[in-house]
């Protein structure tokens, strides 16, 4: 029973790495990692401002 | 003022229906209380206000005020003789320390929680700091509310333009729980909010689902927060739009259908079922797709339990005589309040239009059945989802193939969570549910994943929200299942960090946070805002309606001449003024409609023939009105708008 849990468990890690791979490597993300990266580091500038 | 009136009539209403409810605490868990609180309330506001509307034409803030405190006092009186209020605050006492003890207990679900703790809190921050700004909530949803509040009645109005004849049309009853919002505070500021409730709705509602199928109620916290995580759901939090309402509703219809195996009754649940369909049905014109297929389910599971086919249902088949009790307690509980709460839209446009649908035509085997304007939805879909198939699209949008995350984007908005954890999780879940006969969960995917096929535009994910409901509960049970595996939950929690970190809406960028913050509340409006996403249609309309915002008081009827892009804008943000739309042939007539208009300023664009009309009496000094005192005097000018007041 176990072991079964065992390999169940391996199988769907396996493919979650695998879908998280593939969300995260289109193309598209790049850009929307850096417009985010961006705006935090904006968001911050603000928040020192404030205080 | 305001603000108590808005607190007092608030409190009443929702504290009348818990008490109610807490008499029915054999039958309903306190989670489902709670949703069944929201619910009734909800359904309170929407039949008090389609009574005041409809019937009396007296839909003011004073009738409504009245009329809702009058029924909440009367529930109250009733309920505080028959029930222990200690026992109540006992109850919520309990309820909270076995919450906090189970959350405490996991610290991944901790960090979880406290993430979604300072999400609320951003999101009523920026609710608060920002006007509504939203394409749809601008074109039409807020117009309706503007409209219903101008004359105290819900009815069909003069439809010069298309989108006139699509507000008459729409189902109403989010756009009735906005003006519950506007109509108290005499603000627009929290009524962009009103789907937050609905978001912390849904998480109540995924959380019962996931205890009631079994599920141990720590990981069912997971189901419920997990839920939340979806990038369309936290931008649409702060939204005057509806998709959010439409699938809570749905998840939590279902939620009332799904009933515990230890309680006695079902006739209490089954009712709330019914209560929330009906509420949904007049939501949203694809109310009836839900209906029909919560009934169907309904149908095919009691049928299977009386057939009983391959022995699937060990020891809960029905007999015939059981069979006919069940279908006829879901035709009195479920089906007909869901009609008699949610139908009147249909039956109204079947009495004005000939097809309760209307603009769709509906028609089966080349028969046209009723008659309309289009048998599809109107707005052409992008040429990039048209060259693909079904399920290329589902996959084209889930992979969120796009620079940022919008409220209304038809390209992403179900995040991570969904593409990487739930869809492995819900085919992980229907395979053992299915070898283990638990039907339970069966039912629900069986509910949610034939709407979702049927759904038209299923790839566009503000339509169905609802299954991110099934993928929640099934990485609860997943969760559960490999309950010692650390690496899981680390991998969700980071996922909901991304999640929470990247829902952000381009149209509300730092820099204007930090803008607005510094800026009185009255300033806080759309122009300032200047959001992306309207600046390049909206940008020369931002004069008249800064002016009309800061001008136009309440009493005021402005009267407009032309196709606005948007017309919430006409209406100053307490929406107190009146907004008509005048057009006429001769000046005289036009003249004549405005004074039965009872006009005070009049909205006309630079060079149309009613500016004209206007420059021409002013020059000559003497006016052709025979002797009338009536006079223009320009009030705004712009580039290409003018606003006159009109002095009878």
């Amino acid at each position: 029973m176990k072991r079964k849990r065992d390999i169940l468990f391996l199988i769907y890690l396996l493919v979650i790495i695998v879908l998280a791979v593939i969300y995260f490597t289109v193309p598209e993300r790049r850009m929307f990692l850096e417009d985010q990266i961006e705006r935090y580091r904006e968001f911050f500038r603000l928040v020192r401002s404030l205080v | 003022m305001n603000i108590l009136s808005y607190i007092i009539v608030n409190l009443l209403l929702y504290t009348s229906w818990f008490l109610l409810l807490f008499r029915k605490r054999k039958a309903l868990s306190f989670v489902d209380r709670l949703t069944g609180t929201f619910v009734l309330a909800l359904a309170q506001i929407v039949l008090t206000e389609m009574l005041l509307g409809i019937i009396f034409r007296r839909l003011h803030m004073i009738p409504l005020m009245a009329l809702n405190l009058g029924i909440s006092s009367v529930i109250l009186i009733a309920v505080l003789r028959a029930i222990d209020v200690k026992t109540v605050i006992n109850e919520i006492r309990d309820e909270v320390r076995g919450l906090v003890r189970l959350i405490r207990g996991d610290v991944i679900l901790l960090l979880v929680f406290t993430v979604f703790v300072i999400l609320i809190v951003y999101i009523v921050f920026l609710g608060y700091l920002f006007p509504p700004y939203t394409w749809d909530g601008l074109w039409y949803h807020l117009p309706i509310v503007g409209r219903i509040i101008q004359s105290g009645a819900i009815q069909e109005y003069p439809a010069p333009f298309m989108i006139d004849q699509f507000m008459n049309i729409f189902p109403k009853n989010i756009e009735l729980f906005f003006i519950w919002q506007i109509i108290f505070l005499k603000s627009d500021l929290i009524v962009d909010l009103s789907q937050l409730l609905f978001a912390l709705a849904g998480i109540l509602t995924v959380y019962s689902i996931a205890v009631k199928i079994g599920v141990d109620r720590r990981y069912a916290i997971y189901s419920g927060l997990l839920f939340f995580f979806t990038p369309i759901i936290i931008l649409q939090s702060k939204a005057a739009y509806v998709d959010v309402a439409v699938s809570v509703l749905f998840l939590i219809a279902i939620n009332f259908l799904v009933h515990r195996r230890d309680v006695k009754t079902t006739t209490p649940s089954t009712l709330l079922a019914g209560v929330t369909a009906g509420l949904l049905l007049g939501s949203k014109g694809s109310g009836p797709l839900f209906l029909i297929t919560m009934s169907t389910v309904i149908l095919l599971r009691e049928l299977l339990r009386y057939l009983n086919p391959f022995k699937l249902f060990h020891g809960r088949v029905v007999d015939r005589r059981e069979l006919k009790g069940r279908l006829g307690g879901y035709l009195l509980y479920f089906l007909i309040p869901s009609i008699l709460i949610g139908g009147y839209w249909y039956i109204k446009n079947w009495v004005f239009y000939g097809n309760p649908v209307y603009p769709m035509e509906i028609s089966l085997m080349n028969v046209i059945i009723f008659k309309g304007l289009y048998g599809g939805i109107i707005d052409p879909a992008p040429d990039v989802i048209l060259r693909l198939s079904p399920l290329e699209r589902l996959i084209y949008v889930w992979l969120e193939r796009v620079r940022y995350y919008l409220y209304d984007s038809r390209f992403s908005g179900f995040g991570p969570i969904w593409f990487v954890l739930s869809l492995p999780s819900m085919t992980f879940c229907l395979i053992r549910s299915m070898r283990r006969g638990r039907f339970g969960f069966l039912f629900i995917a069986m509910v949610l994943i034939v709407t979702f096929i049927l759904y038209p535009r299923n790839w566009n994910t503000r339509y169905v929200i609802f299954i991110i409901g099934l993928g929640a509960l099934s990485i609860g049970m997943v969760l559960e299942y490999f309950s010692d595996r650390m690496i899981l939950k680390i991998i969700t929690l980071s996922l909901v960090l991304y999640t929470a970190l990247t829902s952000n809406s381009p149209a509300i960028t730092p820099e204007k946070i930090g803008e607005f913050v510094h800026l009185p509340p009255s300033k806080r409006d759309i122009v300032e805002h200047d959001p992306f996403n309207i600046h390049l249609q909206a940008r020369q309309e931002y004069g008249y309606w800064r002016w009309i915002r800061e001008n136009v008081s309440g009493g005021d009827t402005l009267v407009y001449t032309f196709e606005p892009l948007f017309l919430a804008p006409l209406w100053n943000g307490s929406y107190t003024n009146r907004v008509v739309y005048v057009k006429a042939g001769s000046y005289d007539e036009w003249l004549k409609r405005l004074e039965d208009e009872g006009a005070t300023h009049i909205l006309v664009r630079r060079r149309s023939i009613e500016d004209r009309w206007i420059r021409d009496e002013s020059l000559s000094q003497d006016s052709l009105s025979g002797g009338r005192s009536r006079r223009f005097t320009l009030l705004y000018s712009d580039e290409n708008y003018r606003i006159y007041r009109l002095v009878h």
